[in-house]
Order: structure tokens, then sequence, then C-alpha cells
């Protein structure tokens, strides 16, 4: 199951930040820079089992990401964390469109600073992206 | 009138319609169904442009409630959402959606479902 939800998840992210955010994530190549992360924005996905989706960014992708959703002025704090909420919003929310079966989203949540790296430690990401030079880390739990 | 919990999403949905030539005199904005509610008990709108998945009270009982009042039950809704599954998309076409984009959207894509709703709606009243 890991595997095909991966691979959902990377078409689905793909997506997103391509339409909503005019980005194209490619797939990290070579050695992974620090995955020390600024932002964490994770989602929930409940049914027969429980999912979670974490997505570690650093700030200069996050300020980007909001920049380039909501275009015409510096972004605020508010609007940064509110641009990442929606990201895992629309990856969550897309993912189970394509799974089948009584699943449910929850609400997503946004963490920075020490919570965010603190949230991850010690765990491998399930996928790595390259954002125009900024690194994406999607983490992956299915209980 | 725009229903969403994300402020950003608000007003990107709000910059489109003002970009594809809408003549909007107002726009009301609510972050979740029991705000919309209450803005609904002393405002008119056109349209309704509302998210499924919200805290408090989603697109979706939002809708539902509407339908049960004789003025509200008349306002077109469309949803934009990111669930895109079939038994979600049916339930809110049962309770009356008119339209529904997902989530992540194209510009044109809101501009085409709100033409032809509120084309649809124009036709009614012309009927009447």
């Amino acid at each position: 199951m890991q595997e095909a939800l991966i691979g959902r998840l990377k078409e689905v992210l793909s997506d997103v930040m391509e339409k909503m955010f005019y980005m194209v994530p490619d797939d990290l190549e070579g050695e992974s820079p620090s995955r020390d992360g600024e932002y964490l924005a994770e989602i929930s996905i409940e049914g027969k089992r429980r999912i979670t989706l974490q997505f570690l960014l650093p700030e200069s992708l996050a300020k980007q990401m909001a920049s380039n959703f909501l275009p015409g002025r510096e972004p605020s704090e508010e609007m940064v964390q509110d641009a990442l909420r929606e990201m895992a919003n629309m990856v969550g929310g897309n993912l189970i469109s394509g799974m089948g079966g009584d699943w449910r989203l929850g609400l997503p949540r946004v963490h920075q600073g020490i919570e965010a790296y603190g949230a991850v430690l010690g765990r491998e990401p399930v996928c790595e992206f390259d954002v125009e030079g900024d690194p994406l880390y999607v983490y992956l739990q299915v209980g | 009138m725009i229903v969403d919990d994300s402020l950003s999403m608000r007003k990107l949905i709000k910059k489109v319609i003002e970009l594809s030539g809408f003549d909007v005199e107002e726009f009301l904005e609510a972050a979740n169904g029991r705000e919309a509610l209450q803005l609904l008990e002393d405002h008119w709108v056109d349209l309704v442009l509302c998210d499924i998945h919200m805290p408090e009270m989603d697109g979706l009982e939002l809708l539902r409630q509407m339908r049960q009042e004789e003025v509200l039950g008349r306002i077109p809704v469309i949803m934009i959402s990111t669930d895109g599954r079939k038994e979600v998309l049916k339930e809110a076409q049962e309770l009356g959606a008119k339209g529904y984009v997902k989530k992540p959207f194209s510009p044109e894509k809101i501009r085409e479902t709100m033409d032809r709703v509120m084309g649809e709606e124009y036709a009614r009243g012309a009927d009447r």
C-alpha cells in the first residue's frame, strides 16, 4: 500500500505546487542538504488506518509559496502559514479522492522552528524535492 | 459570498472573480458555515462559493441548512473543494449545489463555472 501511496502523493504534490503555487518540484538529486526546516505543515487522514502527511521546508520556500499563491505584496506570517495549511489540505484532499473507501480528512496544522524540526526528528522522508533551489521533504506515517 | 477557512484562498478567489470581469458590487466573506449563515441573516447574495472541508460547520452542512430555508434555498451555491470523491459530489448535488470546482483550480475553471451557474440563474429568472 505504502509504495502506491507514495507514488500518488508525488503526483498530487506536483500538481498542487504547479497549479496553485506556480512552482515545479523536481526529485532532489545527490546528497540531501541539512534537513533543518523552519516550517512543517501536516494533515491527517483517518479511515481504516490513520495516515499523517508532513511537509518540512525552509522559510525561503514557505515565503515564496505564499507570495506566489497570492501575489502583490510581502506575505505576512499569517499568510505564510495559511498558504502552507492550504497546500497540506489540497494534497490530503486530492490523495483521498483517489483512494476510495471511507476516509476523513483532518484539519491541517503548521508548526514552526524547533517544533517543526522536532516533529520529524530521527525519521526519514519518503520523498525529497528540489523546488527551485529549496528542499521540500515529505514524511509519511501510516498507523 | 466566499466561504473558506483559508483567508488566502478567499482573497485568491476574490481576485480571480475580479480579474474575470464579473461585476460584483460587494464581496462577503465567511470562514465557515456558521459565519456564513449569520451573514446571510442580514444580507442577500447572488451566489455562494463554498469550501467543503471547514471547521465548526462544513460546506455540506451549510448547504443543508440553506436548503431548509425558503429564501436562502434559492441562492445558487458552487462548491470549491479538494475532495473530489464521487459520494461527496453526489451528496453536494443532492443538496442542491449548482456547480463544483476542484482545488487546485485554474482561474478559467472558476470563471466557466460561474458563467454557467449565473447564466442558468438568469435564464430561470427570465422564465419566471
